[in-house]
């Protein structure tokens, strides 16, 4: 037996006004009679009878007493520890990094493991128990486990992620997994509705950084950086700040925030080389994981590309543009080495260069590019593509063009009535673009999405770049490029924990990305070894906090029954008891007599 | 006619017959027919003459019709002498029972009066206050009348040390106690007292609503008028129902001592309407 909140104990205080109030109850009301003569000779008898008549009023106050107690409990939401009911439960614990906060017990997911082992413990040995854990994805631990030893086990083998379970997919698994009649008892810092929720906060006593931004200032040699301070807290908060560039002092301010709201701070004169930002919030809160945040500047490289054509301006002029390009041209198309994109503008080698990767204008009929034949005159459609990114409209008219046979649908760039027309594919597994026609052919370089087409389209295939998203969170999945000569790779997490890289594919999907911190990819080639960093930050969400300053409270394991209902009910009996006595006393009385 | 024995309540004294049906001897002459055999007109009865006999009242007739002297018996009227003893203390003022002793003092003196009965109303509390001696005829009426309604009702009863000094103006007659009784009555020492006074007593125990049924909430504070006491009563209908238990048995206690003596009782319930009082008066014998 026990009680979930403490607060409700407050209405303890009713007792003694009840008592009070009894004790000033109003004196006797004076009443003239004509004579006294017959009520003295009774005095003994009526003496007695106001003893019992004291006594019943004092039942009166002691049944008032107990109601007040009965309500105290309900307010305060006394429980008992079921003995004997078997059930179905959905035990969901939340890891998310704000489960590290340490404002009770050893951390809130200490707290909410200890609490939940109670629960378990307290559960009929024929309970059968899914453990549902919400790391950055709701991962089903174990289903319908009877053994309580061993829910414990793994209950204690629960670790807080520096990642966040989105509430819509909480949501989602939890009522995937759930059955009919089975309770779901939610033990974290969240609150979830339609389920018990076992809150382990205290308070809310948390500031955070998230989303350092910076502009790069050619002409004056400096970046510019700005960031974001928030104050989680419900009181208004000077926040010390330093600041690191590339994970060395820069500087440090002081920043005040309202309750529950953000402030920017910027920094600025930042060397124009630097390669890494970094915000470090100094002073003392609950939830240190999220008091740092990076920020990777992105450094240019030039990158060597090379235009193989017989004459295309339109061509030259629009990669030209891409500020990271030194474009190179030439007419011969064989033994070519040294470059990172290769051209090919209607005339093709005999064998594909091997350390770049290709973009293909107008190519012939060989067998690696599965032509099927061409069409005229032909209606384009755009497929969800990296490089149609930004392009509207695909209305640009073509005398005629080839189409491909294309296997996967998602390497579809322009697609006709007929079969694709432009299309990504792997070269020696090398990245490649092919534009099935010829751009002389068509008007699309007077379209103004020819140039945005284009630097799409070199993007994709710049080569050194092994990220390709800027702003990454604990969760996320990242995509990694592999480059065409890379013997071997790695990616490193700021623990220092070494994952391999799987090089049988260009693109690598990494979804191992669990620490706030900076993460290392290296790829060896035969005469080099590339190295290319990405920040992890904290993600962050504005709707987390807010529920969770909705209610701070800790709570105790429901249990497995809250006997509000039952004292309640009980509650009710008592006052009608105490309306009915007090209605018909006079009845009661004549009754007797 | 006063407030309370008003003008109306004249009228009504009026239409109604009263006669107090009682027997009495010695006294004046007066309207009651009297068991001693007088010298009136109203003829009783015959019996042989006897030496000593007041020859006047041979009856010649009978003696030449049966030749033996036969004396004529008569009825002696005589006049009756009715003393109201009303209660005038302070528990006798309030809940209209002091209306309620006025008029039954009113309603004996009137009809006794109107009988050509003389009259005596002797009001009372620790002892004797005020009283009217030897009233005779109606006209004497407007003077009872004014001094009950002008006096005023105070202090405690003491009912048999009010009427002992009273007893050498006693003669054979009708006394008429009107109280509520509501004092150490030594009722019985008083009833003795008139009884060797060779009065017939009526004992009218004037009792307001409230006294006889209570009503009251709990957690009251009783007051007594006439005293200032005070008592608190915590038990509300516990206290009452005690009350009127013994309410029940303090008036058997007088019933049984009324009994014993001959004396008419008559609980009058102030909320009732005097007419009933004057109706049960009728019923006396």
């Amino acid at each position: 037996m026990g009680l979930t909140n403490l607060i409700g104990l407050l209405g303890l205080i009713a007792v003694p006004v009840i008592i009070i109030l009894y004790m000033l109850r109003p004196k006797n009301k004076p009443l003239k009679i004509p004579s006294l003569y017959l009520w003295k000779q009774m005095a003994d008898e009526i003496e007695s009878a106001s003893k019992i008549k004291k006594l019943k009023s004092s039942i009166l106050m002691f049944v008032q007493i107990f109601i007040v107690l009965l309500l105290t409990m309900i307010f305060a939401g006394l429980f008992i520890i079921g003995e004997n009911n078997t059930e179905n439960v959905l035990i969901v614990i939340d890891a998310s990094y704000t489960m590290g906060a340490k404002d009770v017990d050893d951390s809130r997911m200490a707290y909410a493991k200890k609490l939940a082992n109670d629960y378990v413990r307290n559960l009929d040995d024929n309970s059968e128990v899914t453990l549902l854990v919400l790391e950055e994805v709701p991962k089903t631990i174990i289903r319908d486990e009877k053994d309580k030893g061993f829910i414990s086990n793994l209950i204690n083998q629960i670790e807080v992620i520096d990642g966040i379970c989105q509430v819509e997919l909480v949501s989602e698994t939890i009522d995937t997994l759930r059955e009919a009649d089975q309770e779901v008892v939610y033990f974290g810092d969240r609150y979830f509705n339609g389920i018990s929720n076992i809150r382990t906060l205290q308070n809310t006593n948390n500031y955070s950084v998230h989303n350092i931004s910076y502009t790069k200032y050619l002409r004056e040699g400096t970046i510019t950086a700005l960031t974001k301070i928030y104050n989680h807290d419900k009181v208004a908060a000077l926040i010390p700040v330093s600041f690191y560039v590339d994970n060395k002092f820069f500087a440090a301010k002081q920043v005040e925030i309202e309750p529950m709201s953000s402030g920017k701070l910027f920094f600025e004169n930042i060397p124009y080389d630097t390669t890494l930002l970094s915000v470090q919030i100094d002073g003392e809160d609950n939830l240190r994981v999220d008091d740092i945040a990076f920020k990777m500047v992105q450094v240019e490289k030039r990158q060597k590309a090379l235009l193989v054509t017989l004459g295309n301006n339109f061509l030259e002029k629009a990669l030209s543009l891409h500020p990271n390009v030194e474009l190179y041209t030439s007419d011969n198309p064989n033994d070519l080495y040294g470059y990172d994109i290769y051209i090919f503008d209607g005339i093709f080698p005999e064998n594909f260069p091997v350390d770049g990767n290709y973009l293909v204008f107008n190519p012939d009929e060989r067998e690696l590019f599965n032509h099927i034949g061409y069409v005229e005159n032909p209606v384009f459609t755009t497929n969800e593509h990296q490089v149609t990114n930004h392009i509207e409209s695909t209305e640009f008219a073509t005398r005629v063009t080839s189409v491909f046979e294309v296997q996967d649908q998602r390497n579809i760039i322009y697609n006709t009535s007929y079969g694709p027309s432009a299309f990504e594919m792997l070269i020696q597994d090398n990245k490649a673009i092919v534009y099935g026609f010829d751009i002389h052919d068509t008007d699309l370089p007077l379209s103004i999405e020819f140039p945005i087409l284009m630097m799409n389209t070199v993007d994709y295939l710049l080569t050194n770049q092994m990220v390709g998203e800027e702003e990454l969170y604990v969760g996320d999945s990242v995509s990694i490029s592999i480059l065409p000569s890379t013997i071997k790779g790695k990616i490193t997490s700021p623990s220092g924990i070494v994952s391999q890289l799987d090089l049988n594919r260009r693109e690598y999907i990494y979804s191992g990305i669990n620490e706030v911190g900076i993460y290392t990819i290296t790829q060896e080639q035969e005469y080099d070894t590339l190295n290319e960093e990405f920040a992890v930050n904290i993600p962050y969400i504005s709707e987390n906090q807010g529920e969770i300053n909705e209610r701070d409270l800790i709570k105790t394991p429901l249990s497995t029954k809250s006997l509000g209902l039952y004292i309640g009910v009980l509650v009710l009996i008592l006052i009608l008891i105490e309306w009915f006595i007090y209605s018909y006393r006079r009845k009661i009385h004549e009754y007797k007599l | 006619m006063g407030k309370i024995i008003d003008r109306q309540f004249v009228e009504l004294l009026k239409t109604l017959t009263m006669h107090i049906n009682l027997s009495l001897k010695g006294g004046n002459l007066g309207s009651k027919k009297s068991r001693a055999i007088g010298s009136s007109v109203e003829f009783s009865d015959y019996r042989e003459y006897m030496p000593g006999d007041d020859f006047r009242r041979i009856d010649w007739n009978a003696y030449a019709r049966f030749e033996k002297v036969f004396i004529k018996l008569f009825m002696q009227e005589q006049e009756s002498l009715v003393t109201v003893f009303m209660d005038t203390s302070e528990s006798m003022k309030e809940f209209n029972k002091r209306e309620t002793a006025i008029k039954i003092t009113g309603t004996f003196a009137y009809t006794a009066l109107a009988d050509y009965d003389t009259v005596s109303t002797v009001l009372f509390n620790q002892s004797i206050t005020h009283f009217l001696h030897g009233l005779r005829g109606s006209k004497s009426f407007n003077r009872v009348i004014s001094s009950l309604e002008d006096f005023e009702f105070m202090g405690q009863s003491n009912l048999y040390d009010s009427i002992y000094p009273w007893q050498t103006k006693l003669k054979k007659g009708i006394s008429i106690i009107v109280s509520d009784l509501m004092f150490d009555h030594q009722i019985e020492k008083v009833i003795r007292l008139l009884a060797y006074n060779k009065q017939r007593i009526i004992l009218c125990h004037v009792l307001s609503e409230e006294e006889l049924n209570p009503v009251f909430d709990e957690n009251i504070q009783l007051i007594d008028s006439e005293s200032g006491d005070k008592m608190n009563i915590d038990t509300g209908i516990t206290a009452i129902n005690l009350y009127k238990n013994k309410l029940h048995e303090y008036i058997n206690e007088i019933k049984a001592i009324c009994s014993k003596y001959g004396v008419d009782y008559m609980l009058i319930n102030t909320n009732d309407p005097i007419e009933g009082f004057i109706k049960h008066i009728q019923s006396i014998k």
